[in-house]
């Protein structure tokens, strides 16, 4: 949210566990209805090569919310 | 109040629970006149700034803390003690948005020491975890509604412990120091008995430490607590802790004393013997380099503390039993570093 505000297209990618901790930081920074890339929890237990798989099963959600462009944070 | 008044009442306390401004019991709506008072406690002006609350990380004002004393079923005279928990657990050493966050689930103890505790009611004797004392109830429970309602540590959303404690809707006492036969806790840490003060430990939930037998003296009382405390589960992945509170109850005070101990001489004793060995660390934990179990070899032995001013003594607790009560600290200083502040009473009160 900071680097989109800053002009810099980013995503920011929660585990499902913190799905509703990052949609209360969104309302809290003024910008409730961000969207985020879910992917399952936990990832503090995997290894390189599960979370290698990890990251590739959130890419179609990273590049979905980066090419569809949410409007960047804070800015009309 | 007439029954429509009444209606109206209840209903607005229902509103603050659906709004979520609670922590899960109702609470007394604050009216304005009720504030002015509560503000004027404190000694200080409305809109005079304590520091600023993570996880929101908003200025929180005296008006905001009133407000949440009056909700939690403060009195006015216990403002000092309020303010002074909010300013301890808002240096930024205490790092508040990690014990107020984790998904660990620790709540900030407060131990209030001297002459404040007598005026304002607090229990440092039976059940002084409650229930019971109002004095200790509602302070407590003042921070809590304050870190929920400022600080936005909301259950579930910013505050994330997997299983949180009871000691989250309330965790205030006060120690027991006319039936200490040591010197009270604020003054073996530099402050006159005169003044009063509080100390802010971010800790887990109470664990009872039960040893009735009066004839296994100072070691066997200490060596049942030493046990308690260097479960493997205490050897975090951290590294040692910044602090653990051991209250010592009457009984044991008592078999400790009588035997010509010091509190000093249960702090060293503690110190020697709160630890593990590598080899089940390793098993267990993983051997985690901070806890140097890498290259230690099995039967090493590996401290809990890094020093015994890291294991806070205080007297509570009712007269008849043979218990003590650890309070197992959060993580290791670089997460949390435990406080201490003098109460400022303002003249007027």
């Amino acid at each position: 949210m900071e680097a989109e505000r800053r002009g810099v297209p980013a995503v920011a990618i929660l585990t499902q566990e913190f799905r509703l901790t990052g949609e209360t930081v969104a309302k809290m920074r003024g910008a409730p209805g961000y969207r985020f890339a879910i992917i399952p929890h936990p990832i503090g237990t995997l290894d390189d090569a599960e979370l290698a798989q990890r990251a590739q099963d959130a890419l179609p959600q990273v590049v979905s919310l980066l090419v569809q462009g949410e409007r960047p944070v804070g800015v009309a | 109040m007439e029954a429509t008044e009444f209606g109206e009442y209840v209903a607005l306390v229902n509103r603050y629970m659906d709004e979520g401004y609670t922590d899960g019991l109702p609470v007394i709506p604050p009216s304005r006149d009720h504030i002015a008072a509560m503000v004027a406690a404190s000694g200080r002006p409305a809109d005079a700034v304590l520091g600023v609350i993570p996880p929101r990380n908003v200025p929180l004002t005296i008006e905001t803390v009133a407000i949440n004393a009056i909700m939690a079923g403060c009195l006015p005279e216990y403002m000092p003690v309020v303010v002074a928990a909010l300013e301890a657990i808002l240096q930024p050493g205490f790092n508040l948005v990690s014990p107020a966050c984790s998904t660990k689930g620790v709540a900030p103890l407060f131990i209030v020491n001297g002459p404040i505790r007598k005026q304002i009611g607090l229990n440092a004797l039976g059940n002084v975890f409650g229930p019971g004392f109002r004095a200790n109830a509602s302070i407590g429970r003042a921070v809590r509604l304050v870190m929920i309602n400022a600080g936005g540590a909301r259950s579930q959303a910013l505050d994330k412990s997997t299983f949180g404690h009871p000691g989250k809707y309330t965790y205030v006492i006060a120690e027991d120091e006319e039936g200490s036969p040591w010197e009270p806790f604020h003054v073996e840490r530099g402050f006159s008995p005169e003044e009063s003060t509080v100390a802010a430990v971010a800790c887990e939930a109470p664990r009872l430490v039960g040893n009735y037998n009066p004839e296994a003296g100072p070691e066997g009382i200490l060596l049942t607590i030493a046990d308690t405390l260097s479960t493997l589960t205490s050897f975090g992945a951290t590294g040692p802790k910044d602090a653990t509170v051991v209250l010592l109850g009457p009984e044991h005070r008592d078999t400790i004393a009588q035997a010509g101990w010091s509190k000093r001489d249960v702090q060293q004793f503690l110190f020697e013997h709160c630890g593990r060995r590598a080899g089940e660390l390793k098993r267990t934990v993983g051997g985690v380099p901070a806890w140097g179990t890498v290259d230690a070899p099995d039967d090493a032995w590996v401290q809990m503390f890094a020093d015994p001013d890291r294991i806070l003594v205080v007297a509570a607790g009712g007269g008849a039993g043979r218990f003590s009560v650890v309070c197992d600290g959060f993580a290791a200083p670089q997460f949390c570093q435990w406080q201490m502040r003098k109460i400022e009473v303002p003249p007027s009160a």
